[in-house]
C-alpha cells in the first residue's frame, strides 16, 4: 500500500515527465526535495528554506556529465553538431 | 559513428570550431544562432513549468529544484560552446558559473514566493524566466572572451555590438554607435546595459594589423558611419566601373550619331546628283 508522499511524489513525477523532462531526471528531482521535507509532514505544506534554494549551485563533475547528456538530448542542437562540444583543442591549426 | 555525427577540433589560434571529416570551420554566424536555439530551450521548459505551477499541476517545490537543474545544465552547455568545448572549462570558469547560479536560485526563490503570494502576474512571471535564459547567455559570453586566444604579434582584436533580434534600450544603441573598440571597452550584451540580460544583442570580433587600428576603431560612429578600407575600395573600384561603362555608353551614341549624319548626307548628295 503505498504512503501518501509516495502517492504525491509519483504524481509530481508523472507532471513533470508530461512536461516532457526524462524520467530518471524527474525521478532525480523528487527524491531530492523529499530528503528534505520531514517525514512527517505533507509535502504540500513544506516551505523551501534558503539554504535549499540556495544549494548545489556549484559546479560538480556529475554536474558537467549531465549538462553534456542534456546537449546530446536537445532538440535545439541539429545532429550536425551533437558532437561539438567534444572538440579536442588543435592548437597548431 | 564520425559519418552520422561528424568530430569537432578547437583551432586554439583562431577560437573556432573546425569540422573533422569535411576541414571546414563552423562560422561565428552558425556558433551564435546554436547559442540563442539552445537558451530558447531553456526559457521554454522554464516556461512550461512554471504555468504548470500557476495551473496548481506542480508543486512549487518541484518547481524551484528543476528550474534550478535546468538553469545549471545550460549555464554549462552554453558557457562550453563559447569556450570552445566542455574540456577547455577551468576551475575559475566553474566557480564564475557558481557565483551567477546563487544569484540567480535567490532570484527564482523571490519569483516563487511572488507566484505563490499573488504579487507576481503571470506575465511578469514569463518576463523574468527571459532573463534569467538572458543570464546564460550573457555568462557564456562572457566565458567565450576570457578564453579568446591573444592576437597575434603586432595585431589588435576588435570588437563591434550588434543589434539583435529585441527592442533595444538605449545603453545597447550607443555600444552599436561606439562601432569598432578594442578589447574590453565594450561590455558583452546582457552585462552593463538597461535592458539587463534581456538583452539579445552579440558581438562581431575582428583582428586588425595595430598600426591600422585608429583607422577601425569608431567606425559606425553617430557622427556618420566611417567606412573600414576594404569596403571604401570596394566601392570606388564599382564607381569607377560604373563611370567608365557610362563613357563608353556616350560615345557608342555619339558614333552612332555621326553614323547616322553620315548616312543622310549620303541620301542628300545620292538624290542631287
Amino acid at each position: 500500500m503505498a504512503t501518501k508522499r509516495e502517492l504525491w511524489a509519483d504524481n509530481q513525477v508523472q507532471e513533470l515527465v508530461a512536461l516532457g523532462d526524462n524520467l530518471p531526471d524527474a525521478q532525480l528531482w523528487v527524491d531530492w526535495l523529499l530528503t528534505r521535507i520531514p517525514e512527517t509532514m505533507d509535502p504540500d505544506d513544506y516551505e523551501m528554506t534558503v539554504e535549499d534554494a540556495l544549494a548545489l549551485a556549484d559546479i560538480q563533475d556529475g554536474d558537467v556529465r549531465m549538462s553534456r547528456v542534456g546537449w546530446y538530448e536537445s532538440d535545439a542542437v541539429p545532429a550536425l553538431f551533437k558532437r561539438l562540444l567534444d572538440a579536442t583543442e588543435e592548437s597548431h591549426g | 559513428m564520425d559519418k552520422v555525427l561528424p568530430g569537432y577540433v578547437w583551432v586554439v589560434r583562431l577560437a573556432r570550431y573546425r569540422n573533422i571529416a569535411t576541414g571546414r570551420f563552423v562560422s561565428q554566424r552558425q556558433v551564435l544562432s546554436l547559442l540563442d536555439n539552445v537558451v530558447d530551450e531553456l526559457e521554454e521548459s522554464m516556461v512550461r513549468g512554471t504555468l504548470s505551477v500557476l495551473e496548481g499541476s506542480l508543486n512549487s517545490n518541484v518547481w524551484m529544484v528543476r528550474t534550478k537543474d535546468v538553469l545549471k545544465r545550460y549555464y554549462l552547455s552554453t558557457a562550453s560552446l563559447e569556450a570552445g568545448g566542455w574540456d577547455r572549462l577551468t576551475q575559475s570558469d566553474f566557480g564564475r558559473i557558481g557565483q551567477r547560479l546563487r544569484q540567480e536560485y535567490a532570484a527564482l526563490k523571490g519569483l516563487m514566493e511572488g507566484i505563490l503570494d499573488g504579487e507576481v502576474s503571470e506575465a511578469q512571471a514569463l518576463n523574468r524566466l527571459h532573463m534569467y535564459a538572458g543570464g546564460a547567455r550573457a555568462t557564456a559570453l562572457e566565458i567565450g572572451q576570457l578564453h579568446l586566444p591573444p592576437p597575434p604579434r603586432g595585431k589588435v582584436r576588435l570588437f563591434r555590438r550588434i543589434l539583435g533580434r529585441a527592442e533595444h534600450c538605449d545603453s545597447c544603441v550607443d555600444y552599436y554607435h561606439m562601432g569598432w573598440q578594442p578589447q574590453g571597452v565594450l561590455p558583452v550584451p546582457g552585462v552593463g546595459s538597461v535592458c539587463l540580460t534581456n538583452c539579445r544583442c552579440h558581438m562581431k570580433v575582428k583582428i586588425v594589423p595595430e598600426a591600422d587600428e585608429s583607422k577601425y576603431v569608431g567606425s559606425a560612429s553617430k557622427d556618420g558611419p566611417k567606412m573600414w578600407p576594404r569596403w571604401q575600395a570596394r566601392k570606388a573600384k564599382m564607381a569607377a566601373a560604373k563611370e567608365q561603362r557610362k563613357q563608353a555608353r556616350a560615345s557608342r551614341a555619339a558614333a552612332r550619331k555621326i553614323e547616322k549624319e553620315q548616312r543622310r548626307v549620303a541620301r542628300l548628295l545620292k538624290g542631287q546628283a
